[in-house]
């Protein structure tokens, strides 16, 4: 009986208020991830272009070229 | 002695665990078994195990169902027996190993301190079924919620926050399973402290949030999630969070009563204090015994002495200052010492549920060592607890497998008589002869070493 209950939500009491505390946290950390994103962003905008990070290059267009490279 | 073996756990909807013979026995539920026997197989479980910061699991799958067995802990201590130095060394690898397994897809789905076991200085997490697959998307709240940071924070933080602002002991955690609620501390505040920036956050804003029904507003509010490489983010951010507020509810221990006593010795000049040493190292390396109880500690001189003699020692002490001086020594030599803040003449009871659910201090130590040692201590128990020489000899008795080594101090001793404070009528006519009185029919004399300062050091073997 014990096992079909399991997970209303935790079988832990998450609590009203520390749970909404911690959404507060939360939010608090995403609003400076993206804040901190942004800035970055800005400043990699005025790097040239070579400087670029590999992850923003277009993941299929990456692909392409390394077929190009295996069927060279 | 009363107050037996825990019954079997029965809390967790995963599993249930119970004391049997040389093992701790964790019985699966069916419904959990396949995520049980993904971690136990985990490259993440064996590496926890490795490095010791997990209990070991031998795994046994049969037809009527998988049972984990784990190697008992010789003497297992809860929380209310812990210096806040442990709490914190708990509260550490609790939310360093939910870091680790979320790197892993795993994540811990409780974090309370009845989930550690301390062996030796080391806190181990034991509650295998701790962990769970972590859900980048699960339909009941938003994947940057992390479930037990509620328990974290009431069961953790709170409780060495309160013994920090307003020395709250921390052995009253033996009767808040679940911790404290903000509200409840809230009230306990004056403005200044609910104001101060370690209650700040998990008290005032908390209890604000509790009394605004936030339980409500998040039923009402569909989860939103973040995208996953987001949400590990913010868990793991809300991990560093909870550290740092831990480190800062830590309480400022100044010295006590005691914990400068093995250093401001002024009944023992420093010869006789070589003295009272090289007696007891005698003893231990002769003897050789593999677990010791040193029951009056105080910051561990003699508890690292057996220990570095081989022995597996299990330190007593009840002042809080100098119980916390003894852990921090076992963790800067690592010497295999385990501390328990407790006071003997009132030991911890069995608790919980129908008194079942956590056992006694004194079942968990009985018989448990080869010998006992008691310096300086039983005019302690004669003079403030009162206890009649004979029940102290009767109770070392129980301890003991083997051997006792005891300090006696005679009524002429300085520390006697600011201890005896006017009740010379009573305790004043007390010798030697009493102890060796009560000693009839539960131990006899190995050794007798008379020290220059008139104190007496025995060796007793058990009748």
């Amino acid at each position: 009986m014990l096992a079909s209950e399991r997970r209303a939500m935790a079988y832990v009491d998450p609590g009203s208020g520390l749970l909404a505390l911690q959404s507060i946290g939360s939010m608090l950390a995403a609003a400076a991830f993206f804040m901190r994103r942004r800035i970055m962003g800005l400043l990699n905008k005025k790097k040239p272009l070579a400087s670029a990070e590999p992850r923003l290059v277009d993941s299929r267009l990456a692909g392409r070229k390394e077929d190009s490279r295996n069927a060279a | 002695m009363t107050n037996g073996t825990p019954i079997a756990t029965f809390r967790d909807p995963a599993g249930s665990l119970s004391l049997e013979g040389d093992f701790a026995v964790r019985t699966i539920h069916p419904e959990a078994r396949d995520q049980v026997m993904e971690f136990v197989t985990s490259s993440f479980c064996e590496r926890l195990q490795d490095r010791g910061d997990m209990v070991a699991s031998a795994i046994k799958d049969q037809p009527e169902g998988l049972q984990l067995l784990h190697p008992k802990v010789p003497v297992p201590t809860y929380p209310w027996e812990w210096t806040p130095s442990q709490w914190l060394a708990a509260a550490d690898l609790t939310l360093s190993l939910c870091a680790e397994a979320l790197d892993e897809g795993w994540v811990l789905k409780d974090a309370t301190p009845l989930n550690i076991l301390f062996v030796g200085s080391r806190p181990v997490l034991v509650d295998v079924l701790s962990f769970e697959r972590w859900d980048p998307a699960p339909k009941e709240y938003p994947s940057h919620i992390w479930l037990a940071y509620g328990q974290y924070v009431r069961t953790f933080l709170l409780p060495l926050l309160m013994n920090r602002l307003l020395s709250w002991p921390l052995e009253l955690s033996l009767f808040k399973r679940d911790g404290y609620e903000p509200v409840e501390l809230y009230k306990a505040l004056s403005w200044r402290q609910r104001l101060s920036s370690e209650a700040f956050w998990p008290v005032t804003l908390a209890a604000r949030l509790d009394a605004k029904d936030g339980e409500k507003r998040a039923a009402k509010t569909a989860p939103q999630h973040k995208s996953p490489d987001l949400a590990l983010h913010l868990l793991k951010r809300t991990l560093g969070n909870l550290r740092k507020q831990t480190r800062r509810a830590m309480p400022e221990y100044a010295g006590s009563e005691w914990s400068n006593y093995t250093a401001t010795l002024t009944h023992y000049t420093a010869q006789e204090s070589t003295q009272k040493l090289d007696w007891v190292r005698n003893v231990l390396e002769e003897l050789k015994p593999a677990r010791v109880l040193d029951i009056g500690a105080n910051t561990g001189v003699f508890s690292a002495l057996a220990a570095e003699c081989g022995a597996d020692v299990v330190a007593l002490e009840r002042d809080a200052a100098a119980s916390e001086s003894l852990y921090r020594m076992t963790c800067n030599s690592r010497l295999s010492i385990q501390t328990i803040h407790t006071d003997l003449a009132r030991p911890t009871p069995a608790a919980g549920w129908e008194n079942h659910e956590t056992s006694s201090l004194l079942h968990r130590l009985e018989a448990k060592s080869d010998m006992v040692l008691m310096l300086a201590v039983i005019h302690h128990l004669i003079l403030m607890e009162q206890i009649p020489i004979s029940a102290i000899l009767d109770l070392a008795h129980k301890l003991t497998s083997r051997t006792l080594v005891l300090e006696w101090v005679p009524v002429s001793d300085p520390m006697y008589q600011s201890l005896m404070r006017g009740r010379d009528a009573l305790y004043g006519s007390l010798s030697e002869a009493d102890l060796l009185t009560a000693c009839e029919g539960r131990f006899h004399i190995l050794r007798r070493q008379p020290l220059e300062n008139g104190r007496i050091l025995f060796l007793f073997a058990m009748e």
